[in-house]
Protein backbone atom coordinates (compact mmCIF):
# COMPACT_ATOMS: atom_id res chain seq x y z
CA UNK A 1 0.00 0.00 0.00
CA UNK A 2 1.42 3.37 -0.93
CA UNK A 3 0.90 5.77 1.91
CA UNK A 4 1.84 8.77 -0.18
CA UNK A 5 -1.02 8.11 -2.56
CA UNK A 6 -3.49 7.68 0.27
CA UNK A 7 -2.82 10.73 2.39
CA UNK A 8 -5.90 12.30 0.78
CA UNK A 9 -8.07 10.80 3.51
CA UNK A 10 -6.52 13.19 6.02
CA UNK A 11 -8.11 16.09 4.16
CA UNK A 12 -11.60 17.14 3.22
CA UNK A 13 -10.87 17.75 -0.48
CA UNK A 14 -11.95 14.30 -1.69
CA UNK A 15 -15.13 14.43 0.37
CA UNK A 16 -15.91 17.90 -0.94
CA UNK A 17 -15.41 16.65 -4.47
CA UNK A 18 -17.57 13.58 -3.91
CA UNK A 19 -20.46 15.24 -2.10
CA UNK A 20 -22.26 16.64 -5.17
CA UNK A 21 -22.26 13.21 -6.80
CA UNK A 22 -23.81 11.67 -3.70
CA UNK A 23 -26.38 14.44 -3.66
CA UNK A 24 -27.25 13.75 -7.29
CA UNK A 25 -27.64 10.08 -6.54
CA UNK A 26 -30.03 10.82 -3.69
CA UNK A 27 -31.97 13.24 -5.85
CA UNK A 28 -32.26 10.57 -8.50
CA UNK A 29 -33.68 8.12 -5.99
CA UNK A 30 -36.22 10.67 -4.88
CA UNK A 31 -37.22 11.44 -8.45
CA UNK A 32 -37.64 7.78 -9.32
CA UNK A 33 -39.67 7.01 -6.22
CA UNK A 34 -43.27 5.97 -6.73
CA UNK A 35 -45.29 8.36 -4.57
CA UNK A 36 -47.91 5.66 -3.99
CA UNK A 37 -45.51 4.08 -1.50
CA UNK A 38 -44.12 5.69 1.63
CA UNK A 39 -40.34 5.69 1.49
CA UNK A 40 -37.96 5.88 4.39
CA UNK A 41 -34.50 6.87 3.31
CA UNK A 42 -31.44 6.33 5.46
CA UNK A 43 -27.94 7.29 4.42
CA UNK A 44 -25.20 5.40 6.17
CA UNK A 45 -21.63 6.65 6.24
CA UNK A 46 -18.66 4.63 7.45
CA UNK A 47 -15.25 6.12 8.21
CA UNK A 48 -14.23 8.71 5.59
CA UNK A 49 -17.58 8.02 3.93
CA UNK A 50 -19.27 9.65 6.89
CA UNK A 51 -17.54 12.91 5.95
CA UNK A 52 -18.79 12.54 2.37
CA UNK A 53 -22.33 12.05 3.68
CA UNK A 54 -21.97 15.02 6.03
CA UNK A 55 -20.77 17.31 3.26
CA UNK A 56 -23.56 16.16 0.95
CA UNK A 57 -26.15 16.68 3.70
CA UNK A 58 -24.99 20.25 4.27
CA UNK A 59 -25.25 20.98 0.54
CA UNK A 60 -28.79 19.61 0.25
CA UNK A 61 -30.50 20.28 3.58
CA UNK A 62 -33.36 17.87 4.15
CA UNK A 63 -32.98 16.36 0.70
CA UNK A 64 -30.28 13.75 1.09
CA UNK A 65 -32.14 11.32 3.35
CA UNK A 66 -34.55 11.34 6.28
CA UNK A 67 -32.06 9.69 8.60
CA UNK A 68 -28.30 9.85 8.67
CA UNK A 69 -26.25 7.18 10.42
CA UNK A 70 -22.50 7.23 10.94
CA UNK A 71 -20.25 4.44 12.11
CA UNK A 72 -16.54 4.70 12.85
CA UNK A 73 -16.57 8.36 11.94
CA UNK A 74 -13.54 10.66 12.13
CA UNK A 75 -15.97 13.57 11.93
CA UNK A 76 -18.62 14.59 9.43
CA UNK A 77 -17.51 18.14 8.72
CA UNK A 78 -19.80 20.00 11.15
CA UNK A 79 -19.97 20.58 14.89
CA UNK A 80 -23.69 20.02 15.45
CA UNK A 81 -26.19 17.42 14.23
CA UNK A 82 -28.63 20.23 13.54
CA UNK A 83 -26.26 21.56 10.85
CA UNK A 84 -26.87 18.50 8.68
CA UNK A 85 -30.27 19.62 7.45
CA UNK A 86 -32.33 16.99 9.26
CA UNK A 87 -33.74 17.05 12.79
CA UNK A 88 -30.99 16.21 15.25
CA UNK A 89 -32.93 13.18 16.51
CA UNK A 90 -32.64 11.70 13.02
CA UNK A 91 -28.85 11.72 13.16
CA UNK A 92 -27.28 8.57 14.62
CA UNK A 93 -23.69 7.66 15.32
CA UNK A 94 -22.01 4.54 16.61
CA UNK A 95 -18.36 4.16 17.53
CA UNK A 96 -16.69 1.01 18.77
CA UNK A 97 -14.66 1.59 21.91
CA UNK A 98 -11.65 -0.09 20.27
CA UNK A 99 -11.91 1.73 16.94
CA UNK A 100 -9.07 4.27 16.78
CA UNK A 101 -10.46 6.16 13.78
CA UNK A 102 -12.96 8.32 15.70
CA UNK A 103 -10.10 9.30 18.00
CA UNK A 104 -7.91 10.72 15.26
CA UNK A 105 -6.87 14.17 16.43
CA UNK A 106 -8.02 17.52 15.06
CA UNK A 107 -5.43 19.41 13.06
CA UNK A 108 -5.72 22.31 15.51
CA UNK A 109 -3.66 21.40 18.60
CA UNK A 110 -5.88 23.62 20.74
CA UNK A 111 -8.64 21.05 20.26
CA UNK A 112 -6.58 17.98 21.03
CA UNK A 113 -7.45 17.59 24.67
CA UNK A 114 -11.17 18.21 24.87
CA UNK A 115 -13.56 15.28 24.90
CA UNK A 116 -15.46 15.97 21.70
CA UNK A 117 -13.31 17.28 18.85
CA UNK A 118 -12.58 14.82 16.06
CA UNK A 119 -10.45 15.22 12.99
CA UNK A 120 -13.24 16.61 10.79
CA UNK A 121 -15.36 18.56 13.27
CA UNK A 122 -17.11 17.45 16.43
CA UNK A 123 -17.28 13.71 17.02
CA UNK A 124 -20.86 12.77 16.01
CA UNK A 125 -21.12 10.27 18.87
CA UNK A 126 -20.60 12.87 21.61
CA UNK A 127 -23.29 14.71 23.59
CA UNK A 128 -21.82 18.00 22.29
CA UNK A 129 -22.76 17.02 18.74
CA UNK A 130 -26.40 16.62 19.72
CA UNK A 131 -27.24 13.54 17.68
CA UNK A 132 -28.06 10.05 18.93
CA UNK A 133 -25.18 7.90 20.06
CA UNK A 134 -26.19 4.27 19.57
CA UNK A 135 -24.59 1.25 21.13
CA UNK A 136 -22.02 -0.86 19.33
CA UNK A 137 -19.77 -3.66 20.62
CA UNK A 138 -16.22 -2.71 21.59
CA UNK A 139 -14.63 -4.77 18.80
CA UNK A 140 -11.15 -6.21 18.58
CA UNK A 141 -8.63 -4.40 20.78
CA UNK A 142 -5.98 -2.37 18.98
CA UNK A 143 -2.86 -4.43 18.47
CA UNK A 144 0.28 -3.89 16.47
CA UNK A 145 -0.69 -6.58 14.00
CA UNK A 146 -4.33 -5.48 13.73
CA UNK A 147 -4.55 -1.80 14.55
CA UNK A 148 -8.01 -1.09 13.21
CA UNK A 149 -9.83 -4.41 13.48
CA UNK A 150 -12.74 -2.85 15.36
CA UNK A 151 -13.17 -0.33 12.52
CA UNK A 152 -14.43 -3.10 10.23
CA UNK A 153 -16.79 -4.86 12.61
CA UNK A 154 -19.87 -2.68 12.38
CA UNK A 155 -21.62 -5.24 10.13
CA UNK A 156 -20.74 -8.42 12.01
CA UNK A 157 -23.90 -10.55 12.05
CA UNK A 158 -25.28 -10.64 15.58
CA UNK A 159 -23.37 -7.55 16.65
CA UNK A 160 -25.01 -4.72 18.56
CA UNK A 161 -23.99 -2.39 15.76
CA UNK A 162 -25.80 -4.32 13.06
CA UNK A 163 -28.89 -4.78 15.21
CA UNK A 164 -29.14 -1.09 15.96
CA UNK A 165 -28.47 -0.08 12.36
CA UNK A 166 -31.30 -2.41 11.34
CA UNK A 167 -33.61 -0.72 13.84
CA UNK A 168 -32.66 2.71 12.48
CA UNK A 169 -33.22 1.61 8.88
CA UNK A 170 -36.57 0.11 9.83
CA UNK A 171 -37.60 3.27 11.66
CA UNK A 172 -37.80 1.47 15.01
CA UNK A 173 -36.25 4.42 16.78
CA UNK A 174 -37.76 3.41 20.11
CA UNK A 175 -35.84 0.13 20.00
CA UNK A 176 -32.42 1.56 19.20
CA UNK A 177 -30.07 0.98 22.13
CA UNK A 178 -28.37 4.07 23.40
CA UNK A 179 -24.69 3.97 24.22
CA UNK A 180 -24.12 4.97 27.80
CA UNK A 181 -21.44 7.47 28.73
CA UNK A 182 -19.54 4.95 30.83
CA UNK A 183 -16.09 3.88 29.76
CA UNK A 184 -16.25 1.58 27.94
CA UNK A 185 -19.77 2.44 26.78
CA UNK A 186 -22.45 -0.10 27.63
CA UNK A 187 -25.64 -0.79 25.76
CA UNK A 188 -28.83 0.63 27.10
CA UNK A 189 -31.90 -1.54 27.02
CA UNK A 190 -33.67 -1.95 23.71
CA UNK A 191 -36.63 0.34 23.76
CA UNK A 192 -35.40 2.60 26.52
CA UNK A 193 -34.41 6.22 26.18
CA UNK A 194 -34.75 6.71 22.44
CA UNK A 195 -38.05 8.52 22.03
CA UNK A 196 -39.88 8.49 18.77
CA UNK A 197 -42.09 5.94 17.14
CA UNK A 198 -42.31 4.69 13.57
CA UNK A 199 -41.23 7.32 11.09
CA UNK A 200 -44.04 9.40 9.68
CA UNK B 1 -0.47 2.05 14.96
CA UNK B 2 -1.24 2.12 18.68
CA UNK B 3 -2.65 5.21 20.38
CA UNK B 4 0.67 5.61 22.23
CA UNK B 5 2.52 5.82 18.94
CA UNK B 6 0.01 8.36 17.67
CA UNK B 7 0.52 10.52 20.78
CA UNK B 8 4.30 10.28 20.44
CA UNK B 9 4.10 11.42 16.85
CA UNK B 10 2.06 14.42 17.87
CA UNK B 11 4.64 15.50 20.48
CA UNK B 12 7.60 15.21 18.12
CA UNK B 13 5.83 17.10 15.35
CA UNK B 14 5.16 20.30 17.27
CA UNK B 15 8.28 21.75 15.70
CA UNK B 16 6.60 22.75 12.48
CA UNK B 17 2.99 23.01 11.42
CA UNK B 18 3.71 21.46 8.05
CA UNK B 19 5.51 18.45 9.52
CA UNK B 20 2.65 18.02 11.98
CA UNK B 21 0.04 18.03 9.26
CA UNK B 22 2.06 15.61 7.18
CA UNK B 23 2.64 13.11 9.96
CA UNK B 24 -0.97 13.25 10.98
CA UNK B 25 -1.79 12.63 7.36
CA UNK B 26 0.47 9.62 7.21
CA UNK B 27 -0.98 8.18 10.39
CA UNK B 28 -4.49 8.83 9.23
CA UNK B 29 -3.74 7.41 5.82
CA UNK B 30 -2.43 4.29 7.44
CA UNK B 31 -5.47 3.95 9.64
CA UNK B 32 -8.23 5.04 7.32
CA UNK B 33 -7.12 3.22 4.22
CA UNK B 34 -6.17 0.21 6.26
CA UNK B 35 -2.67 -1.12 6.09
CA UNK B 36 -3.78 -4.71 6.17
CA UNK B 37 -3.10 -6.05 9.62
CA UNK B 38 -2.23 -9.54 10.71
CA UNK B 39 -0.42 -12.42 9.13
CA UNK B 40 -1.83 -14.28 6.15
CA UNK B 41 -3.83 -17.21 7.48
CA UNK B 42 -2.55 -20.40 5.90
CA UNK B 43 -5.54 -22.47 6.89
CA UNK B 44 -8.82 -22.09 8.73
CA UNK B 45 -11.94 -24.07 9.48
CA UNK B 46 -13.89 -25.01 6.38
CA UNK B 47 -17.33 -23.65 5.80
CA UNK B 48 -18.84 -27.01 6.78
CA UNK B 49 -16.83 -27.10 9.98
CA UNK B 50 -17.76 -23.54 10.86
CA UNK B 51 -21.44 -24.27 10.26
CA UNK B 52 -21.25 -27.36 12.46
CA UNK B 53 -19.45 -25.46 15.18
CA UNK B 54 -21.96 -22.60 15.13
CA UNK B 55 -24.83 -25.02 15.31
CA UNK B 56 -23.18 -26.86 18.18
CA UNK B 57 -22.72 -23.66 20.16
CA UNK B 58 -26.38 -22.78 19.76
CA UNK B 59 -27.80 -26.24 20.43
CA UNK B 60 -25.76 -26.58 23.59
CA UNK B 61 -26.90 -23.14 24.68
CA UNK B 62 -30.53 -24.05 24.22
CA UNK B 63 -30.27 -27.54 25.71
CA UNK B 64 -30.12 -26.40 29.31
CA UNK B 65 -32.77 -23.71 29.19
CA UNK B 66 -35.92 -23.83 31.27
CA UNK B 67 -38.51 -23.54 29.79
CA UNK B 68 -36.91 -25.44 26.94
CA UNK B 69 -37.40 -23.76 23.58
CA UNK B 70 -38.12 -25.37 20.25
CA UNK B 71 -35.40 -24.38 17.81
CA UNK B 72 -36.39 -23.04 14.42
CA UNK B 73 -33.75 -21.86 11.97
CA UNK B 74 -33.80 -18.08 11.65
CA UNK B 75 -33.17 -17.81 7.93
CA UNK B 76 -32.61 -14.05 8.01
CA UNK B 77 -29.54 -14.48 10.19
CA UNK B 78 -28.34 -17.80 8.78
CA UNK B 79 -26.15 -16.57 5.98
CA UNK B 80 -22.62 -16.73 4.69
CA UNK B 81 -21.17 -13.34 3.85
CA UNK B 82 -17.88 -12.07 2.57
CA UNK B 83 -15.33 -11.25 5.23
CA UNK B 84 -15.10 -7.50 5.79
CA UNK B 85 -12.26 -7.58 8.28
CA UNK B 86 -9.10 -5.66 7.57
CA UNK B 87 -6.86 -8.73 7.13
CA UNK B 88 -4.89 -10.15 4.22
CA UNK B 89 -6.99 -12.30 1.88
CA UNK B 90 -10.24 -10.97 3.33
CA UNK B 91 -11.84 -10.93 -0.11
CA UNK B 92 -11.24 -14.68 -0.34
CA UNK B 93 -12.77 -15.38 3.06
CA UNK B 94 -16.26 -15.60 4.49
CA UNK B 95 -18.13 -15.39 7.77
CA UNK B 96 -20.63 -18.16 8.47
CA UNK B 97 -23.60 -17.06 10.56
CA UNK B 98 -26.17 -19.43 12.05
CA UNK B 99 -29.23 -18.52 14.06
CA UNK B 100 -32.20 -20.16 15.75
CA UNK B 101 -35.47 -18.68 16.90
CA UNK B 102 -36.32 -19.80 20.43
CA UNK B 103 -39.92 -20.84 19.93
CA UNK B 104 -42.42 -21.59 22.63
CA UNK B 105 -40.99 -19.20 25.22
CA UNK B 106 -43.71 -17.09 26.83
CA UNK B 107 -42.77 -13.40 26.67
CA UNK B 108 -42.95 -13.24 30.44
CA UNK B 109 -39.98 -15.64 30.53
CA UNK B 110 -37.80 -13.62 28.15
CA UNK B 111 -35.73 -11.95 30.85
CA UNK B 112 -35.27 -15.20 32.74
CA UNK B 113 -34.16 -16.99 29.56
CA UNK B 114 -31.75 -14.15 28.87
CA UNK B 115 -30.17 -14.49 32.28
CA UNK B 116 -29.81 -18.25 31.83
CA UNK B 117 -28.11 -17.78 28.48
CA UNK B 118 -25.73 -15.18 29.82
CA UNK B 119 -24.88 -17.41 32.76
CA UNK B 120 -24.25 -20.41 30.48
CA UNK B 121 -22.02 -18.41 28.15
CA UNK B 122 -20.05 -17.04 31.05
CA UNK B 123 -19.55 -20.57 32.37
CA UNK B 124 -18.21 -21.59 28.95
CA UNK B 125 -15.63 -18.83 29.24
CA UNK B 126 -17.17 -16.70 26.53
CA UNK B 127 -16.44 -13.00 26.71
CA UNK B 128 -19.65 -11.02 27.27
CA UNK B 129 -19.33 -7.65 25.51
CA UNK B 130 -22.79 -6.20 26.01
CA UNK B 131 -25.84 -7.35 27.89
CA UNK B 132 -28.98 -5.45 28.73
CA UNK B 133 -32.74 -5.55 28.86
CA UNK B 134 -33.25 -8.46 31.25
CA UNK B 135 -35.44 -6.54 33.64
CA UNK B 136 -37.70 -5.41 30.83
CA UNK B 137 -38.12 -8.74 29.10
CA UNK B 138 -36.02 -7.54 26.16
CA UNK B 139 -32.76 -9.38 26.72
CA UNK B 140 -29.91 -8.54 24.39
CA UNK B 141 -26.42 -10.02 24.61
CA UNK B 142 -23.38 -10.03 22.39
CA UNK B 143 -20.17 -11.81 23.14
CA UNK B 144 -17.37 -13.95 21.79
CA UNK B 145 -16.34 -17.58 22.26
CA UNK B 146 -12.76 -18.58 22.83
CA UNK B 147 -12.51 -19.76 19.20
CA UNK B 148 -13.62 -16.40 17.87
CA UNK B 149 -17.33 -16.99 17.20
CA UNK B 150 -19.52 -13.95 17.86
CA UNK B 151 -22.53 -15.08 19.90
CA UNK B 152 -25.68 -13.08 20.32
CA UNK B 153 -29.07 -13.18 21.95
CA UNK B 154 -31.46 -10.97 20.04
CA UNK B 155 -34.82 -9.61 21.06
CA UNK B 156 -37.22 -8.80 18.23
CA UNK B 157 -39.92 -6.20 18.60
CA UNK B 158 -42.64 -8.88 18.42
CA UNK B 159 -41.22 -10.39 21.58
CA UNK B 160 -39.47 -13.33 19.95
CA UNK B 161 -35.95 -14.28 20.95
CA UNK B 162 -33.24 -15.67 18.72
CA UNK B 163 -29.69 -16.78 19.35
CA UNK B 164 -26.91 -16.58 16.80
CA UNK B 165 -23.30 -17.58 16.29
CA UNK B 166 -21.07 -16.05 13.63
CA UNK B 167 -17.71 -17.55 12.71
CA UNK B 168 -14.54 -15.57 12.32
CA UNK B 169 -13.28 -15.07 8.77
CA UNK B 170 -12.53 -18.43 7.18
CA UNK B 171 -11.59 -19.79 3.76
CA UNK B 172 -14.57 -21.79 2.46
CA UNK B 173 -12.34 -24.77 1.78
CA UNK B 174 -10.06 -24.15 4.70
CA UNK B 175 -7.10 -22.96 2.62
CA UNK B 176 -6.54 -19.95 0.37
CA UNK B 177 -7.88 -20.48 -3.13
CA UNK B 178 -4.93 -21.18 -5.44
Amino acid sequence: MHLAENTQVAYTADATAAAPALGSFAAGLAAAHDPAFIAHTVMLGHSYGSLVVGEAAVRAPGKLAQDLAFVGSPGVGVNKASQLGVPADHVFAGEAANDPVPGLPPVDPLLWFNSYSAHFGTDPATPQFGGRDFCVDPGKPVSFSDPIGAHSQYWDIGSSSLKNLARIVDGQYGQVQQATLSQPPQCGDPGAGMPGGPYP
Amino acid sequence: MTSDQVKMSMQVSRRSGRFLAASIAVIIAGLLTGCSGGNVASHTMTKAQATARAEQILRKTAAGLNPKPRLEVNSLLTVTDQCLANIPNASQMVNVAYSYWLRGIPESENGNIGLQIRSYWQKQGYRIDTSSGFGKGRPDISGMTKDGFLVSLNWSSNGALSIGATSPCIYPDGTPPS
